[in-house]
């Protein structure tokens, strides 16, 4: 028996092992030929190749595949392997021969496995450089008279080469050169993947088998095909260009006061564009929360003048944002981009750096202390167990030490802060450990928390999701009902908004059209991205998965009946849906794409939605709304009807109608002076709103061919209208004066201001009134920044900025000359602008107060030497912008 | 002991017969479709498993078409190429091309008696689409047509009703009512931005060059003794090419006439849904970007028309969209896939994929098909997306006889590559547009813009 076992077990082992041997079948000699027949390289071996090519290394039966060439000129094996094993074989184009046949190199793959070894030879033929290749220099392209000639060499996509440049900076998909002088130019080839192994900080290169491309006013260098790379030969290594030295203040001073044009034409300068060495000051760009704008460069002697940093151009910027503010850094930096109107940091204009290497100037105790617990408190995510890192010294030499945030925390037994061991959650549930580092630099200490997440991905509702303070760029899955989706092609990113199936929170979710597929209205969802805050709104993008669970799911809109509910919603609001049954809800406003909706101007609400839906309403109309959406506009509520059957309004009844009229004709005659012999407010409106319109004049002939009469002296007339809509139709007495015009009197004028050609760098000083295309000796014209960003008057428009946290901001006087009086004024909006909102002094008597400049009525019937309008704006989290394209003004002479 | 001994012993002998693998799938295929489009196919693979239980098919989306190409192009010197995959001619010659011929040639198959198409089937094939599968280097039937689409000038039909305005047939006949937009729209002070405003939009404007050239007998490229060239280049044979591209260029300079180079990329049909663009020219597969309602525009009645022609009696409109081709494997493979491929372009099938695509079906009878015909049906649909898509449907059936494809080898993808910016080199060549530049000079510069294309193709 004791045998019979004994064999048994052997026969056991015998059938495993060649169970286990089995499933790593032997290879037999036809199996290694037809691996063998397949190899191939992965281009067109018929026509010649046009640049650098890929192969693979592991063939069919995991045999494997070693590749050379036979002729160094033309190609060469690259050493490094791809994250799908591939191997680049790196080819070098020929300069261009008339006539002659193409070049070749034999391209030998040597394949083997186990015994079994074989080559296969393949011919490969090199495309010439193309006969319009281009030898340039990066003098060239910053040469200003040869910039239409080489538009036309971008434009003709001819083929380039660059000798002798100097590689400066590795950044994302892209690297720049400089030539010896420090000239710069960006090599632009789409990811970081297709960078060439050659495009190493430091190594002197010739760049070919690219074009230039010419982009918002500055040439780049970028592939000549999305798949052609270009070829980099090094001439020599540990070579360092010319650098420039160039204060923050010089290059802020560049660009402020600039049009558009003028910005981003810097970025083809050679003062600018290039390698510069810029003594600088860090500060954190307070204008957003997004961390990817937050490095800012401050000049060490005037502390309003700086740049922002570029974070897709370098690959220092963590590292930089880690310093903290106040440092004292020496840059080595190229302009990456001259950005007009930089949403980024703020309103301005403005240089983004691309920062190769720095160096830290002197910095205190304390600031080593926070720049070493920043960098050690980094967010970490754990799927599995391993281990964290949790370093001792700090790259400031700051002794760290880390302990639990929360010491009560049971979650803390996954970490062990000794070793850094990470063990997973038992229950197979996500955990989060907040550890608090500190960070000790001679007498100074400074702490840090950092979250530590443990285990599988959760799905949380919406509600799980936003208590959970959700880390910015982090994957989660949320699960929720998909409520309002576009159609969204498979190839574009598109909004859809997810809602918690009890409406108690929502939030958009953003992702292509293909991971939405069939995805509808109504379908309970997983969807899984990234978290993202986007300007105050929540979001979840670039999706991977929507994953539907469930169809047919309805959300119950939250209803409000009062207007004080209303009034209790907040930004938090945002992505629920409502039914708003507010007793006596009117239509106070029509706007182009909104409408202002409330009980009074104390109590009323934005209603966000578009033109077509809104260019009928009428104002007085009750509404409701239905399937509202919350949504929150610089951090205040409002509601979003963009779609169809969201604003439900009552249409006016006959009675209403005539009503809504009266009130209309009121605020458009009564009390009103016309001038006589004139048109002032004719023709008179003969339909409104669909009712009809008769009108008499007392004393009759008061209008004579469709002017106002002559008159010898102010004369009163009552006009009466008949308004007629259904069976209801009252009468409206309004009245009105047609004025006395004295034809002796001298005439008004009337003027328009123009455009600059340029833009005007505006000082408090200047009188910009021949910049408008006003008469300096009569106009003087002031904008004076008054404490806020510098005021722009451009090509396309004035722009005047607010300081939010005061209600102040730029402000444009407009002083006649003696002897002229302004009668009028209005201004006309630039469709840009962001807010309405301006404070009018007229000879320093208040005229408006935080209201709307651009309901012109308020400024006429004026006799001012000295107008003044502030963008008085006030609150929110960005200074707003008062744009207006021109002003017109009435004058007349009086002496 | 020995119940543990038994057992494990048992499990040892059941891993030894089952094997160390799952079953792996019969058919693999290899596409670009999105998940709506798969949705389809996943119910066109059911009903297949009804009639062929026995054979298992896998379906893999690979990322747009470039990244299909180049995953197979990896994928083929490995041996891990799908059975079959989507792809556009130039695809297949690419598969084609070097040492070995990958891609199954399909006579064997199609000319079966048991397995392949009676003589009924091969005719009811619509012609052009058929004739995709022959349009290479190598003789023979290397794919079969699936999903079908050609171009379409979609117009504002209710501006067009408006100002009395008749829909134009040939290229002649657009250019007389692009002027009497342009005309309109300089009269009408309600329209801003004027400059920015324009009668006709191509969006592809290499599509126009090769239609074009087409339309007009012109040499574009072609394959001869199983060679490929590229000869619009070609200054002993390319005049008319050359008068082809002035006469879009006048059109260009007189405000009538745009093609999405201009526009910097975005589509025509982006201007034409906001009523600033009154005929787009675009893919019959994007009609749902001309919708204006579904894409929260102000609604107007989108109208449809086939694309102008140069010559009425040589009607010509480019054909688009993958086929689906074979890769040559062992016996049994091939034909478990050719069976697939086979359900695949069925009438039945290709209606049902057609119909909820948008695509056009390969097969005459698929018109007759209910599922199409209710398809049709829904030109009265209150939705006005679904509305015109079933204009595009009915349509189809009227124009699938006009299309043509071009020669498919070795430069072909780059040629159209190149071609597709011509145009906007030449619109906006200063010197071309300066009052003293002689005609003879003129010529110069549009050979040079072809000449450079034709080297960008070969260096």
């Amino acid at each position: 028996m004791k045998h019979v076992k004994k064999v048994l077990f052997v026969l056991l082992f015998v059938i495993a092992a060649f169970t286990i041997a089995g499933c790593k079948k032997g290879l037999t000699q036809a199996q290694f030929d037809e691996a063998v027949k397949i190899v191939a390289p992965t281009v067109n071996t018929n026509v010649e190749v046009k640049g650098d090519f890929k192969v693979i290394t592991k063939g069919k039966y995991d045999v494997d595949i070693k590749w050379t060439v036979d002729n160094a000129e033309l190609a060469e094996v690259g050493t490094e392997l791809d994250a799908s094993g591939q191997i680049t074989i790196k080819v070098k184009k020929p300069a261009y021969v008339e006539g002659a046949e193409p070049k070749t190199f034999k391209l030998t793959a040597t394949i083997t496995h186990g015994k079994f070894t074989d080559k296969k030879d393949f011919t490969i033929k090199v495309a010439y450089e193309s006969p319009d290749t281009k030898v340039l220099t990066i003098a060239d392209i910053q040469d200003p008279s040869k910039l239409e000639e080489l538009k036309k060499v971008a434009n003709d996509e001819d083929q380039v080469r660059f000798n002798d440049v100097i590689v400066v900076g590795v950044g994302m998909g892209h690297f720049m050169v400089a030539d010896a002088e420090g000239r710069a130019i960006l090599v632009y080839v789409y990811n970081d993947d297709n960078i060439p192994t050659e495009a190493k900080i430091g190594n002197k290169v010739n760049i070919s088998n690219v074009k230039i491309a010419y982009f918002y006013g500055a040439f780049q260098i970028t592939t000549i095909a999305k798949d052609v790379l270009p070829s980099l030969t090094i001439v020599e290594s540990e070579v360092a260009p010319k650098e420039t030295e160039i204060t923050v203040a010089k290059l802020f001073d560049a660009i402020q006061g600039k049009s558009k044009d003028e910005v981003e034409a810097l970025g083809n300068n050679p003062e600018y564009k290039r390698y510069l060495k810029i003594s600088a000051i860090t500060a954190v760009n307070t204008n957003t929360t997004n961390d990817q704008y937050k490095v800012k460069f401050v000049d060490p002697t005037n502390a309003e003048k700086w740049v922002g940093a570029a974070y897709r151009a370098d690959k220092l910027y963590q590292e930089i944002l880690d310093l903290g503010a106040d440092v004292p850094v020496t840059l080595y930096a190229v302009p990456y981009e001259f950005r007009h109107n930089d949403g980024d940091y703020g309103n301005d204009n403005n240089v983004r750096l691309a920062v190769y290497k720095y160096e830290v100037g002197t910095m205190t105790d304390a600031q080593k202390a926070q720049a070493d617990a920043n960098a050690a408190a980094k967010d970490k995510e754990f799927l599995e167990a391993g281990t964290l890192e949790l370093p001792k010294t700090g790259k400031f030499e700051s002794a760290l030490t880390y302990a639990f945030a929360d010491e009560t925390d049971p979650n803390n037994v996954l970490i062990d802060l000794e070793t850094g061991a990470v063990t997973l959650p038992e229950d197979g549930k996500q955990a989060k450990v907040i550890i608090k580092v500190t960070s000790k630099n001679g007498e100074e200490t400074s702490n840090k928390d950092f979250t530590v997440t443990i285990g599988v991905l959760q799905v949380v509702t919406i509600a799980e999701l936003l208590a959970a303070t959700p880390t910015q760029d982090s994957t989660y899955t949320v699960k929720g009902v998909i409520g309002r989706k576009p159609e969204i092609a498979d190839d574009k990113n598109g909004n859809v908004q997810l809602h918690d199936l009890d409406n108690g929170k929502g939030l958009v979710i953003r992702g292509l059209g293909s991971v939405f597929g069939a995805a509808k209205t109504g379908d309970f969802v997983e969807a899984t991205g990234q978290y993202n805050l986007y300007h105050g709104t929540h979001q979840l993008q670039n999706l991977t998965e929507v994953k539907v669970i469930e169809s047919g799911k309805t959300i119950t809109p939250a209803e409000i009946t009062t207007f004080d509910e209303i009034k209790a919603l907040t930004a938090e609001d945002q992505g629920r849906l409502f039914n708003v049954k507010v007793p006596n809800l009117k239509i106070l406003e029509v706007k182009e794409r909104s409408i202002m909706v409330g009980l009074d101007d104390e109590n009323k609400v934005e209603v966000y939605s578009i033109a077509t839906l809104v260019k009928d309403l009428v104002v007085g109309q009750k509404v409701e709304l239905a399937n509202a959406l919350g949504s929150q506009y610089n951090g205040n509520f409002q509601f979003d009807a963009q779609v169809a059957d969201v604003i439900v309004a009552t249409p006016l009844t006959d009675a209403e109608k005539v009503l809504v009229i009266k009130d209309e004709l009121v605020a458009t005659y009564e009390g009103k002076e016309v001038n006589m012999d004139s048109n002032d407010l004719l023709p008179l409106p003969t339909a409104l709103h669909g009712s009809t319109i008769s009108w008499g004049t007392t004393p009759e002939g008061a209008i004579v061919d469709g002017k106002w009469k002559t008159v010898e002296a102010n004369l009163a007339v009552v006009l009466t209208a008949t308004i007629k809509s259904g069976e209801v139709e009252e009468t409206q007495v309004l009245n009105v004066t047609i004025k006395f015009v004295d034809p002796s009197a001298p005439e008004p004028v009337t003027v328009t201001t123009t455009l600059p050609s340029a833009q005007v760098t505006v000082t408090d000083e200047l009188n910009v009134a021949s910049d408008f295309g006003l008469d300096p000796t009569i106009f003087t014209i002031n904008i004076l920044k008054n404490g806020a960003n510098p005021p722009a008057l451009r090509t396309d428009g004035v722009r005047l900025y607010s300081v939010r946290a005061i209600g102040t901001g730029n402000l444009l006087k407009i002083q006649m000359a003696d002897g002229y009086k302004i009668k009028s004024i209005s201004f006309q909006r630039d469709s840009g602008t962001t807010t309405e909102n301006g404070t009018v002094h007229v000879d320093g008597t208040l005229l408006l107060e935080r209201g709307d400049i651009f309901t012109t009525e308020l400024f006429s019937d004026l006799d001012a030497s000295l107008f003044q309008l502030d963008n008085s704006y006030q609150g929110g989290d960005k200074n707003l912008q008062l744009r207006f394209l021109s002003i017109t003004i009435t004058y007349v002479k009086v002496s | 002991m020995k119940k543990i001994f038994y057992l494990v012993f048992i499990l040892a002998f059941g891993l030894m017969v089952t094997g160390c693998e799952r079953k792996k799938a019969d058919v693999v295929f290899w596409h670009t479709m999105g998940k709506e489009n798969q949705n389809v196919l996943n119910e066109i693979i059911k009903d297949f498993n009804e009639l062929h239980p026995d054979i298992k098919i896998e379906h893999q989306q690979k990322g747009g078409y470039d990244e299909l190409l180049s995953a197979i192009r990896t994928a083929l010197p490995a041996g891990n190429e799908p059975n079959m995959s989507f792809s556009y001619t130039d695809h297949v010659a690419a598969y084609n091309s070097g040492a070995n011929i990958r891609v199954k040639e399909l006579s064997s198959f199609i000319n079966d008696p048991t397995h392949g198409f009676t003589d009924d089937e091969k005719a009811d094939f619509v012609e052009s689409y058929f004739d995709e599968g022959s349009v290479y280097q190598q003789e023979g039937i290397y794919s079969l047509p699936f999903s079908k689409s050609t171009e379409l000038m979609f117009y504002n039909k209710t501006f067009f009703d408006k100002h009395n305005l008749t829909v134009p047939k040939t290229w002649a006949e657009t250019a007389a009512v692009a002027q009497q937009i342009r005309s309109i729209i300089d009269g009408d002070a309600n329209i801003k931005d004027k400059d920015k405003v324009y009668p006709i939009g191509y969006d592809s404007a290499a599509n126009l060059f090769i239609t074009a050239s087409e339309q007009k007998n012109l040499p574009y490229t072609v394959i001869e003794n199983g060679e490929g060239k590229v000869l619009f280049a070609d200054k002993t044979k390319n005049d008319g090419t050359k008068e082809m591209m002035q006469y879009f260029d006048n059109l260009y300079t007189r405000k009538l006439f745009v093609t999405k180079q201009e526009l910097g990329g975005s589509y025509t049909s982006d201007l034409f849904i906001e009523q600033k663009l009154f005929m787009s020219i675009g893919s019959t597969a994007g009609v749902k970007y001309n919708e204006p309602v579904d894409r929260n525009k102000e609604a107007f009645e989108v109208g449809i028309a086939p694309i102008p022609q140069f010559d009425s009696e040589n009607v010509k409109m480019i054909q688009q969209g993958p086929n689906i081709n074979m890769f040559d494997k062992d016996e049994k493979s091939n034909l478990n896939t050719w069976k697939f491929m086979k359900f695949l372009v069925s009438p039945e099938v290709s209606a049902k994929y057609a119909a909820f695509t948008g695509y056009a079906p390969v097969r005459k009878s698929s018109y007759q098909t209910a599922v199409y015909q209710e398809r049709l049906k829904q030109v009265t649909n209150p939705v006005p997306l679904e509305a015109l898509k079933a204009k595009v449907a009915k349509i189809y059936e009227e124009i699938s006889q006009y299309g043509f494809v071009s020669p498919a080898f070795d430069r072909s993808s780059n040629a159209r590559l190149e071609v597709d910016k011509v145009f906007n080199q030449l619109f906006t060549n200063k010197e071309y547009h300066e009052a003293a530049t002689t005609a003879e000079k003129k010529l110069e510069i549009i050979q040079d813009i072809l000449e450079k294309a034709y080297n960008r193709i070969v260096y």
